[in-house]
Parts: structure tokens; C-alpha cells; sequence
């Protein structure tokens, strides 16, 4: 009867069955098997992405043990469009990334061969002299199958057995064999890279989809920011990651694991700009009571946010924008007036109402991460809230401009200083967009702290942007956000990015309202998103290589 | 801990290793010229051959104050401006080329800079609707093709060096870094003078290590496994499976390569984290230009990049004393904290001094680089005569992101092919791609350059017209 599932009609008929049986809350569709692909959907080309940093130690952690983790030295990311995951996937090697890699390698080698439980495990066999063959393939393969994150090749085996012979041989110890194999294993494409390339699987559609192994390589490094686990490779073989539902099952379980939180972590200190808090500075004669440690508590009150939201109450992840508690330790509670923490620590308290503040925009990480040393700026709050919060581009600033702004003896507050920007025809195209969102949060200085005047006049917060309406202050806008379907469906483009290291295209946006409904029927559950994103189409299909 | 499994598994040192071979008499992959290897003049190697000609890019960020910038008058008396003057002890290296125009400007500030003073390519956008900004070359980098001309033999083809780690990664790799091999191919710089230190002098293989052919075969089955897939992939993974295969090759070559006779300096300052402030620029550049020096005159490079502070960076200037501006109605503003890039873009009087302080200092650390250059003998002459360094900033003025004057020097007299011009102002129609193709071809005559940079379609920066002026 629910036969070809559509995400709306499942929720209809379930509605109806409510309302005609009695007052059960409707429950879930229940999907058959896997949705029909969106309408007009097209997938973009494969690319091969380089794991990033943490994700090749992590793997490295995971395959070989701690301490081969501690020694394992990979190149820096490089960032595009806002995530490294974009990079991985564009950019090519060079001389000094390949001689880190090798470097990395030889140490990492060296120190997991001091795991001599771990190694027998992946051995799987005892070797007989030097050169025993079988011994050696038995552990190309085994390890080989977890490094690759599929099953090699005959190829492949001939290859790397045959490495691991000539070590063997010539240092006349088995496992200096085996430490040859690592060491070059750790430098292939094939771990260094999540080779995506698809199979046609669907006769339906003209474009490919991603095989078992490869969906468990894209899962596993999104979610947990690590190499598939054995188990994982063994659900692939069965065919288990071949379906919607199965990859939700899959998902399901790597939310259990501790690594979806640091995962989960990373992504949101890229996506709302939290890494260089602690870096940051100010003048120290204008904000006396900033230094690195009030930073980084800035940076872990967003954090603790964050995890709260979606790990601890599972609750709408709207609430980001808006909520009127937050997190503070004493550093924190004194920067926005609030009672310290009794006993130290970090405690959740609620929001001082008299200052506006509520959600992201009242955090201290937003408004001083996006001011100057010595000012605030309107204009990088705006930009951050227009671009990283609406998705939205903004044009290239022009060149050759004059903007003198007068002094502030002539222009006391900020919004006074940047109506110069409004005035100026070649400037108010875009100034007139996103100083307004600034101008509405005057009343945090450059460090976040509350203030109602400015060089002795009072501050007039009072803003209006077309779409939002008017606001002031943090609070209002914070609200604002949250209604808007398309700051929910900007959040999920986000995750989708950083998924699958790439912008998303036109042709891939009907299936970014696949992912968006499913989030939005879930009630905003951020879990539930990431559950969505890895089973939707646009996660697990690639298009043709040419 | 379990002790490892295999036996005599040891890291070398490879000072010890250095010293031992320094007697050794052995064939070396690359020598520092001797006096016994020169013909009668010093100008030249016994058997004719030029002695190797080293280059160089360099740059400040965020441009300069062009009335504190450009000389009044041209030629080779030109009075030096006060951002000109910390090169006082130099002038004569010193070629100054206002009025160069960019051929590929008019996107994007400080991007069209780079993607003009350094490859004539116009950059490529990466500009996806709905996401923050990013650019990449449209083409190599003077810098690499140099090195592919005349870097081949040198254990290191080429170095990518910076100073303050507070250089701009959001916007992608046209401000990342000076160096490209293409337009996914960025070079990222090292800003650590030790790691720096160990990429020339302790990374050498001693060549009895028993395990050298061993990581050489790993390299091979490595690039076994690289050709295979090139088979399988979409046509810009080949290329960057090509880029892999290229290093993979060159780094098989340095595993096996002969180490050098060189005494290497003494190892310099761990500086190591992330950019705190205050970053000790001074330092840091001092401890490089030690280490430019002895890389070049030891031959285990030729061609260095290097990004003293970062395009549209935010280095922080902490070391210069407020601005004194008593009829000034904000003197309690105080920018030794302040992001570089931000202060460059407030038009007051105050500000804009600072910024002009700024590029006095960044134009002192130019110095020390030159005049340690020239400290250095080489045959009859010393380092900076046989080098070659354009140096140049990713934007006119920072306030305007004017494009039209770029601060330019090109120092140095490439053994003897560029001429000392002075101040030169370029006329009509001479274009940073001339300077490019100038450069390209003193540094490297044999090479033949006729060209260089590329064309979109809208934006055209090739060019197959040096700058004549310039070259002797």
C-alpha cells in the first residue's frame, strides 16, 4: 500500500491514519526501498579527495594503534569556498606534500611495528623464515583490505607482496616485510584518497551511483572523521549499503559512536569560523579584559551549544539562532554580566533579557570573532550572517574606490561613520545588504560586551533587512533565522559541502530538498539530518566520468 | 611500550653523517662553486659554462603609499623615497619599474595582483552561487617555470618560504601562496626556519643506508598503484595523478642523490604554533636569510618564493609605536594589533601612516635579504650579482585596491644579464607580463623563453615581449 515512497505522501497517509484512527501522534513513513530519484536531479563528476589531516591521523590511530597515531605528520589543508573537504578534492600533490607523506609514513611504520599484538592480529598467520610468501599476502590482504578500504586487486597483492618479499630478504627479517608494506601502503592514492568513482546500478537514471565500499568511506569520514571500520567493510560486501534504508541503519549506529561528536566538532568550528578565536586580538588599551583565555572560552561557549543541541537534548537545532540561555564559565558570565558559575566551571544559564542577546548572534565567538582590533564591523558581521548563515554570494568589492570615512569626533556612532557607504551609489549596492544586519547588533562592541553608547552617544540598534523584517539586537535576529526556510536549507548545504567536498550544483538541488524535508519533518533534529544527508541520493550518486 | 620488532632501526644524525662525508672525496650532486672550478676572470666556470643564476619572488602585502613609494625623477640618480630608502646600501642591485601595468586586472582586489606580478595568467574563479569566494592561478608561476628551466639538478627544485603565518586562507590559493605549478597544483610555504633548516640539510639519505633502494621500491610500487588508476579517473584527476607521479619521481631522485659537501649553519629557532601574536618577524626573517643564503650558494636550490607577509594578509605590526598625530581627533587608536589587511582599507590619515610605516619595515627585511646576498662572495663577484629577485606586492594602494602602480623591483644582475636602470617608469602598453618574460629570460638564457602567461578570453596576460630596458 506505502508502495513507491515519497517523503510527502508518506506523511500525509500517516496524518490521515491519525486522524481517522484516533490520537496516536502520526508515526514515520516507513520507506520500502530506496525513494525515486528527484525529479531533474544530475549529479556532478567524481573526484578523487585527499583525506584531510585529522582524518589521515585518525585512520592512521585506527589502523595501527596510538602511538604509530602520535608520529604520523601529514601535509596542511588548504581551503575553497569555505572547507577544506573542497580542496581535498580539487588540488593535486607537490614535491613538499609528497616528501611529508613519505616522511609521515616511514615514521608511522616504525612505531606500529611496536604493537606486536596488533600486528599478529593482522598477520593472521606465523611466519616461517624470512621469506615466507604466504605469510607476507596474508597480511597484504588483511591489512591491505582496511589501508584500501576494499578488497585489492590481484594487482595490487603481486605488487605489494613482492615489496615485502625484497625487504624481507634483503634486512633478512619477516617483519621488516611487513614494515615495508605499511610504509608504503600509507602513501598510495588508495589510502591517501577516497577514490570515488561509481558504478551504474540504476537503469532508471543515466547517472552512477557509489558502490557499497566507497558509500562506507564517505560515511565513516564525514561522520567520524576516520577510515570505515572492519564491520562497516563487511556491511558493504553484503550488499547492506546498497539502499536507503540500510545506509540509514549504518548511520544510526555511527551516531552512537564518540567520534560523531569531535567529528561533528570540526565541522562546526570551519563552518561558523570558531578556529582562529584563539589567535585573535584586540587592543589592549580599548579592551583591557581580553586576552586568549576569554577567547577561547568565546570559542567553547558556541561549542558547548552545539553539542548540547544535538547530542544532549536532541532537540530543534533551530534553537541555535535564537535561545535564551547559553553556556558560560567565569570569564564568560563577567564579559555579559551574568553571575559566575557557582563552584567554577561552565554552567547553562539563561540570557540576561535587558541586553538583547539570544543564540549565535549574541555569542561572543560571532561578535568579536567578526570585528576589528579596535571597532566593531558591521560590515563582517553582515557578510558572515548573509554567507555562512543565508547562503548567499556577495560581489566583488570594486577597485579604485575613495571612502573617506570621517573621524569619529565628527561621526560618533558606527551607523554614522557608515552612512558615507549608504551615500555612495558604487557602495550601496551591496553595503545597503549587509551593513543593516551589523548595524542591528551595535550594541555589542568588539569584544561582545554590551554597551548602549558609543564615543558618548547613544546607539541606535533599531535595523530592518528586506526578508527579515525589522530587529534589534541579537535576539530578534537570531528569530528571525529561524523561520526562514532558507537559512535551514543554508545549514544543510553546509553539511552537504563539507559530505561530499563540493559546492553544490544546480542540478543537484532537488536533491538538497530531498535532504532539507527530511530535516525539516524530523522537527530540525540535527542527528536526523546527518542520517538524512548520508541516505539521500544526492549523498550516494555520482555522475559519469567522461 | 613493546621495543620494535626489527633490530638496528635507529634515526641518523645527519650532521654526524655530513661531517663523515666531508672527507670523503665523493661525486656530489651539487657543488658550491670553488675558486678551482672558475675560469681566469671568476665570471665564469673553467670550461665556459655561466655560473648557475639563482631567482627569487618576493613580497609584501597589501601594497604601499604610492606618494612615499615613487621617486620623483628616473634614472639611476633617482633620490630614494622613504619607503625606497631602507635599500640605501643596494641601490645600485636595485632596479625600481613604475607605471607597469597589470594586463589581467579588473576582477578582484588582491587577487589580480598575484595572478599578475607572479604568472600573466588571469586567475581562474571559484565561484559558486551561494558560497564564500575562492581563486586559483590560471597557470604556473614564474617561479616554477624558472625552476623546471634550471632547478633540475639541484636536490630541491625549487623552495616555497614565508615569514608571518598570518597570510589569508579563506579565499583560496591565488592568496594563499606565491607558488603554482598550475592551477590545482599550489606550492604552500614553509614558516618555520628549523623545518626549513632540516628540508636542505638533514633530509639527505647516507648512501649506505640499507633501507634507501628499499623506500625507493616502496616509491615504485606507490606509483604502480598511481599509473593504474590514472586509467580510471576523470580527465582532472589524471592531472593531478600526473602531479603525484612527477613528485613521486623527484622524490626518488632525492632519496638516491649524493648529499652535498656543504657545512650546513647552525640550526636556527624552533618557530613553531600558531600565528600568536606578537609573531617575531625579525627574527624569523633574519634566520631565513640565512638559510637562502646557504641554499643558494651550496647549489641545493635556485629558485625560492618568499611571502613575507601574506596577500590581503593580517600580519600584525606590532612592533611599530603609534602614529603621532596630535591635531589628529583619535589618538588613542593603537593598531599594533590590528589585521594588516583591515587597517589598510581605513582611509584616514592616521591609519594610512601606519600602513606606510608598515611597508618601511617590510622594505628593511627586503634589505637584509639583498645585502646578505651581496655579503656572500661568489668568483669575482658575490651572490646578488648572479641572482636575480622581482619583488612586488598583490596590490597598488590597499585602501583603493588600485592596480594601476604596483611597488616593483626587480634586484639583482643575473650575472650580468639584467642592466642597472635605476628608477624606471614603464611607458604605455609595458606590462608586468614584460617583467615576467625579462626575468625569465636572464635568469635562464639557455632556456630559450619566448613567452609567457595566458589568456582567458576577457582577460589576457600573455606576452611574448620582454622588458627590454631592463635586460643588459
Amino acid at each position: 500500500m506505502l508502495g513507491r515512497y515519497s517523503p510527502l505522501a508518506g506523511v500525509v497517509l500517516a496524518a490521515a491514519l491519525a486522524t481517522s484512527c484516533g490520537s496516536d501522534p502520526p508515526a514515520k513513513p516507513i520507506p520500502t526501498g530506496d525513494p525515486p530519484p528527484p525529479a531533474g536531479f544530475e549529479p556532478p563528476e567524481p573526484s578523487m579527495r585527499r583525506l584531510l589531516a585529522r582524518q589521515y591521523t585518525h585512520s592512521v590511530r585506527d589502523l595501527l594503534g596510538e602511538d604509530a597515531a602520535l608520529v604520523a605528520m601529514p601535509p596542511a589543508d588548504s581551503s575553497i569556498n569555505g572547507y577544506e573537504a573542497i580542496a581535498a578534492s580539487q588540488l593535486a600533490l607537490n614535491d613538499t606534500s609528497v616528501t611529508e607523506y613519505e616522511l609521515s609514513a616511514r615514521a608511522v611504520a616504525t612505531a606500529a611495528m611496536g604493537d606486536d599484538a596488533r600486528i599478529a592480529e593482522l598477520l593472521d598467520c606465523s611466519p616461517e623464515g624470512p621469506s615466507d610468501a604466504s605469510c607476507h599476502r596474508s597480511f597484504v590482504q588483511r591489512f591491505g583490505r582496511l589501508a584500501f578500504r576494499r578488497s585489492l586487486t590481484d594487482d595490487e597483492l603481486e605488487d605489494y607482496v613482492g615489496l615485502a618479499q625484497s625487504a624481507a630478504t634483503e634486512l633478512g627479517d619477516f617483519h621488516a616485510g611487513v614494515e615495508f608494506v605499511i610504509l608504503a601502503m600509507l602513501q598510495s592514492p588508495h589510502f591517501l584518497f577516497q577514490v570515488e568513482l561509481g558504478e551504474h546500478r540504476k537503469e532508471s537514471v543515466s547517472y552512477n551511483h557509489l558502490t557499497g565500499y566507497e558509500v562506507a568511506s564517505r560515511m565513516s569520514f564525514f561522520m567520524l572523521d576516520t577510515t570505515p571500520a572492519e564491520w562497516m567493510l563487511d556491511a558493504a560486501e553484503a550488499g547492506e549499503l546498497d539502499t536507503a534504508a540500510g545506509v540509514r541503519e549504518v548511520a544510526r549506529q555511527l551516531l552512537e559512536e564518540p567520534a560523531a561528536r569531535d567529528a561533528m566538532q570540526e565541522f562546526f568550528s570551519e563552518y561558523l569560523d570558531l578556529r582562529d578565536l584563539p589567535s585573535m586580538t584586540k587592543q589592549a588599551s580599548e579592551y583591557p579584559t581580553f586576552t586568549t583565555a576569554l577567547a577561547e572560552s568565546m570559542q567553547s561557549e558556541t561549542l558547548r551549544l552545539l553539542d548540547y543541541l544535538i547530542w544532549q537534548a536532541e532537540s530543534d537545532f533551530g534553537e541555535l539562532f535564537d535561545a535564551d540561555y547559553t553556556f558560560v564559565d567565569a570569564r564568560l558570565a563577567e564579559l555579559y554580566g551574568m553571575p559566575a558559575p557557582e563552584g567554577g566551571g561552565w554552567e547553562r544559564m539563561t540570557l540576561p533579557p535587558k541586553q538583547l542577546r539570544g543564540g549565535l548572534l549574541g555569542h561572543a565567538s560571532f561578535l568579536a570573532g567578526q570585528s576589528h582590533a579596535t571597532t566593531t564591523s558591521p560590515t563582517h558581521r553582515g557578510i558572515f550572517v548573509l554567507e555562512r548563515l543565508m547562503c548567499m554570494s556577495i560581489p566583488a568589492p570594486p577597485s579604485d574606490v575613495n571612502v573617506e570615512l570621517p573621524p569619529s569626533s565628527q561621526a560618533p556612532t558606527m551607523r554614522e561613520r557608515l552612512e558615507v557607504h549608504m551615500e555612495d551609489p558604487s557602495c550601496a549596492g551591496c553595503h545597503a545588504i549587509f551593513d543593516p544586519i551589523g548595524l542591528g547588533l551595535e550594541n555589542f562592541d568588539a569584544i561582545g560586551a554590551f554597551r548602549t553608547k558609543e564615543n558618548g552617544a547613544t546607539i541606535d540598534a533599531q535595523s530592518e533587512l528586506p526578508g527579515l523584517g525589522e530587529f534589534a539586537g541579537a535576539a530578534e535576529l537570531g528569530a528571525s533565522l529561524r523561520a526562514s526556510e532558507d537559512v535551514m536549507r543554508c545549514v544543510v548545504q553546509n553539511a552537504f559541502r563539507h559530505a561530499t567536498g563540493h559546492v553544490e550544483t544546480q542540478g543537484e538541488q532537488a536533491g538538497i530538498d530531498v535532504i532539507t524535508e527530511g530535516f525539516r519533518d524530523s522537527g530540525y533534529r540535527f542527528q536526523d539530518l546527518l542520517v538524512e544527508l548520508v541516505a539521500s541520493e544526492a549523498f550516494r550518486a555520482v555522475g559519469e566520468i567522461e | 611500550m613493546k621495543k620494535a620488532r626489527r633490530s638496528a632501526r635507529h634515526i641518523l644524525d645527519r650532521r654526524t653523517v655530513l661531517r663523515g662525508m666531508l672527507g670523503g672525496g665523493l661525486v656530489t650532486l651539487a657543488l658550491p662553486t670553488l675558486e678551482a672550478m672558475l675560469n681566469d676572470h671568476g665570471d665564469a666556470h673553467a670550461d665556459g659554462s655561466p655560473l648557475p643564476c639563482r631567482f627569487m619572488t618576493w613580497m609584501f602585502g597589501n601594497g604601499c603609499r604610492l606618494e612615499h613609494w615613487v621617486p620623483s625623477t628616473q634614472g639611476v640618480d633617482y633620490a630614494l623615497t622613504e619607503e625606497l630608502a631602507p635599500l640605501a646600501a643596494v641601490k645600485s642591485y636595485c632596479n625600481v619599474l613604475t607605471r607597469v601595468d597589470n594586463p589581467v586586472a579588473g576582477r578582484r582586489g588582491h587577487h589580480d595582483g598575484m595572478a599578475g606580478c607572479f604568472s600573466g595568467h588571469p586567475f581562474v574563479q571559484l565561484d559558486p552561487n551561494g558560497a564564500p569566494y575562492a581563486s586559483k592561478f590560471g597557470g604556473p608561476s614564474v617561479d616554477q617555470l624558472i625552476a623546471d628551466a634550471i632547478g633540475g639538478d639541484n636536490y630541491l627544485k625549487s623552495l616555497a618560504l614565508g615569514v608571518s603565518k598570518r597570510h589569508n586562507t579563506a579565499q583560496g590559493p591565488t592568496l594563499e601562496t606565491m607558488s603554482h605549478r598550475g592551477p590545482d597544483q599550489p606550492i604552500l610555504a614553509q614558516r618555520n626556519p628549523l623545518v626549513v633548516h632540516d628540508m636542505l640539510f638533514n633530509s639527505f639519505t647516507p648512501t649506505d643506508d640499507p633501507e634507501r633502494g628499499l623506500r625507493a621500491d616502496a616509491l615504485d610500487v606507490v606509483r604502480n598503484d598511481a599509473q593504474r588508476l590514472k586509467d580510471r579517473v576523470s580527465k582532472s584527476d589524471r592531472e593531478r595523478i600526473d602531479a603525484h607521479l612527477e613528485s613521486l619521481f623527484q622524490l626518488k631522485k632525492q632519496l638516491l642523490a649524493i648529499p652535498p659537501t656543504c657545512d650546513a649553519p647552525a640550526p636556527p629557532d624552533d618557530y613553531d604554533g600558531p600565528a600568536t601574536s606578537p609573531e617575531p618577524l625579525e627574527e624569523v626573517n633574519a634566520a631565513m636569510v640565512e638559510l637562502v643564503t646557504f641554499a643558494f650558494s651550496c647549489d641545493l636550490t635556485r629558485v625560492i618564493s618568499y611571502m613575507f607577509t601574506g596577500a590581503s594578509g593580517g600580519t600584525q605590526f606590532h612592533m611599530l609605536p603609534p602614529s603621532e598625530f596630535p591635531e589628529h581627533p583619535d589618538p588613542k587608536a593603537d593598531y599594533s594589533a590590528a589585521d594588516h589587511h583591515s587597517v589598510s582599507h581605513m582611509n584616514l590619515p592616521y591609519e594610512q601612516d601606519f600602513i606606510h610605516r608598515s611597508v618601511v619595515f617590510s622594505m628593511q627585511q627586503f634589505a637584509v635579504l639583498l645585502e646578505a646576498l651581496q655579503a656572500t662572495p661568489e668568483g669575482d663577484g658575490n651572490l646578488l650579482d648572479h641572482s636575480c629577485i622581482l619583488m612586488a606586492s598583490d596590490v597598488t594602494e590597499g585602501w583603493a585596491h588600485s592596480e594601476n602602480n604596483f611597488p616593483l623591483i626587480v634586484a639583482g644582475h643575473a650575472g650580468g644579464s639584467i642592466q642597472h636602470v635605476g628608477h624606471y617608469q614603464a611607458a604605455d602598453g609595458q606590462t608586468l607580463s614584460n617583467v615576467l618574460l625579462a626575468c625569465m629570460q636572464a635568469v635562464a638564457p639557455a632556456a630559450g623563453f619566448t613567452e609567457v602567461g595566458g589568456t582567458d578570453g576577457t582577460y589576457d596576460g600573455h606576452t611574448s615581449t620582454a622588458l627590454s630596458e631592463i635586460l643588459a
